[in-house]
């Protein structure tokens, strides 16, 4: 190592001083977010260029051609009703883009605003918030969605909402959490001995420097949502056919599934690779943002 | 006249616990007040809750007159407007007391703007000129790096920057120098001297180092256990400390070696192997 470097006396502000030394400390690419992020862009390309390339009809019915094997003309195969499995998993990747963003866009939109609130407010505002919070915590988030769709019927749109309002209460106390912890630092003092004002601190100080977590907690929610998503429409509460839907084509395969496996494997392993694709991506974020904790 | 700052029989507590005893003192315009104290002592208390700082479990009674006016009766809107007008603090650990979000220039702009309404160029162009003042080179450079880009020193020379950019009337630096290498806490200690020659308010420096009070400070106040034991000017209580205290921490300065000779290691054991 270069003794000389570290002998000498840098004063900082020396008349010739050029550009500032590179201090950024570097952050590394790590294997779960290549990965992860390889594997989500890999889907996405999936459920975008699918259609695309694709010239069957997702719900075009064959009976002749039903249960055929991945082939050349069906590169996964088709169902017990003839439609191709291909087109059916690009659909359905699509839907579970939609599931996985919409639940996170819902469950931010509202859960941030609340975290953010109870951790800057006082603790009166800061209690209320938190044990209703509780409360809707301590639901299965089956159970809500049973809730929901009696309420609106079922449909993606239905789904979306049950599973947001499920996850709501997870993101504000990350946000909550995250946001106490940024509380305690200098520059927060900082800023209030300038004379900034509640929401100042809250929106311009508090906020921007606590978002790391809550990147984490939505990647790993969007595969965690899409799982929980393609589970309810197994059940019956989510997607109705014949929309093309990961968990109802492994339902309807089901019955099929000694005779013909490709037409369970498909759905499975589509949703299993969704689920991985977010949780590697999540995990790599938590590296990207913490290096030193990952270790 | 009446003192700038008079602080009179102020008390400071967490939860049940007193940690500051009744105590007052005062500094005019062109006076530096040193508190200075061991760890524990309150002297952090004393310097942030005086402005009203302290963290949310932390209660401060008393009377904090400055400018003519009650700072632990006011409304918090007021002190927030006071705060933003009049009263700068220098943070202990500069690396930590910028936001690392934004830049430095960014955060000009922002304490620039919360004083009085201007426009960003404006800001910016007021915030150059700031830097320039407490020795950085290349300053529009410099307002355009991040904190985390900065060395502690140059981290310091910013914050520096920052609180004297409102032209405030009352200057708090909580241990200015703790946070830094010695041969930054030298540089920064005369960049201070030479800022608190120009500036026409008052300054109060909390630190635990008495060679710092000897070259900033005109007046010093010795806390110990949350209650002053020796105040006066710093050239009284040099020449002849009062309290046993006071002597003790001034027999603890380089230069009065021949005291410590039992506290000292036997060998440098601490020396670093490389």
């Amino acid at each position: 190592m270069s003794l000389v470097a570290t002998g000498q006396l840098r004063p900082d502000a020396g008349p010739a001083s050029g550009p500032p030394p590179a201090r950024r400390t570097r952050r590394r690419l790590n294997p779960s977010l290549v990965v992860g992020g390889g594997l989500g862009l890999l889907l996405l390309l999936v459920a975008l260029i699918g259609p695309l390339v694709c010239s069957y009809d997702p719900n075009a019915v064959d009976a002749s051609a039903a249960l055929h094997g991945p082939s050349g003309s069906h590169l996964l195969g088709t169902d017990e009703l003839g439609r191709d499995m291909f087109i059916r998993l690009a659909d359905g990747y699509r839907a579970a883009f939609e599931i996985g963003a919409g639940t996170v866009a819902f469950g931010l939109l509202i859960g941030v605003p609340l975290g953010l609130l109870a951790a800057s407010a006082g603790s009166i505002t800061d209690n209320i918030i938190m044990r209703v919070l509780d409360v809707l915590l301590a639901f299965p988030a089956l159970i809500l969605a049973v809730l929901v769709v009696t309420i609106i019927g079922a449909g993606e749109g239905a789904l979306i909402l049950a599973i947001g309002i499920a996850y709501t209460p997870v993101i504000a106390r990350v946000m909550r959490g995250s946001a106490m912890a940024t509380r305690r630092e200098t520059f927060i003092d900082a800023a209030r001995s300038r004379g900034a004002g509640t929401l100042r601190i809250a929106l311009r100080h508090t906020l921007p420097n606590s978002v790391g977590p809550l990147i984490v907690q939505a990647s790993i929610f969007v595969g965690v949502a899409v799982l929980l998503g393609a589970g309810m429409s197994f059940v019956g509460l989510g997607v109705r056919p014949p929309t093309p839907d990961l968990g109802l084509m492994l339902a309807s395969g089901r019955d099929y599934m000694t005779t013909s496996p490709w037409v369970v494997i498909v759905p499975a392993a589509a949703i299993m690779l969704f689920a991985l694709a977010f949780t590697l991506l999540g995990d790599g974020l938590q590296t990207w943002f913490d290096p030193q904790r990952a270790r | 006249m009446s003192p700038l700052l008079d602080v009179n029989g102020v008390t400071i507590s967490y939860g049940d616990v007193e940690v500051v005893h009744p105590l007052s003192f005062s500094v005019d315009r062109g006076e530096v007040l040193g508190i200075v104290g061991e760890s524990g002592s309150g002297k952090t208390s004393v310097g942030l809750g005086m402005i009203g700082l302290l963290p949310r479990n932390g209660r401060a009674t008393g009377e904090v007159m400055f400018e003519g006016r009650n700072l632990l009766a006011m409304s918090t809107g007021e002190l927030r407007r006071i705060r933003r007008r009049s009263i700068s603090v220098i943070m202990q650990n500069p690396a930590k007391a910028l936001d690392p979000c934004y830049t430095v220039g960014a955060q000009f702009v922002e304490i620039l703007r919360l004083r009085e309404p201007m426009s960003r160029r404006a800001a910016r162009a007021e915030a150059e000129q700031r830097l320039r003042q407490v020795g950085i080179a290349a300053p529009a450079h410099r307002l355009k790096a991040y904190p985390h880009e900065l060395s502690g020193g140059m981290a310091q020379r910013v914050m520096v920057a920052l609180c004297l950019a409102t032209n405030p009337s009352l200057l708090v630096a909580d241990e200015p120098t703790s946070a830094l290498d010695v041969t930054i806490q030298a540089q920064i200690l005369e960049l201070l001297k030479s800022v608190i020659a120009d500036l026409s308010g008052a300054v109060a420096i909390i630190t635990h180092d008495f060679g710092i009070v000897a070259q900033l400070c005109t007046k010093v106040c010795v806390m110990n256990a949350g209650r002053i034991v020796e105040a006066g000017p710093v050239a009284d209580v040099f020449a002849a400390p009062q309290h046993e205290y006071t002597r003790h921490l001034l027999s603890l300065l380089p230069g009065h070696l021949h005291h410590d000779d039992q506290t000292r290691p036997a060998r440098d054991e601490a020396e670093s192997p490389i």
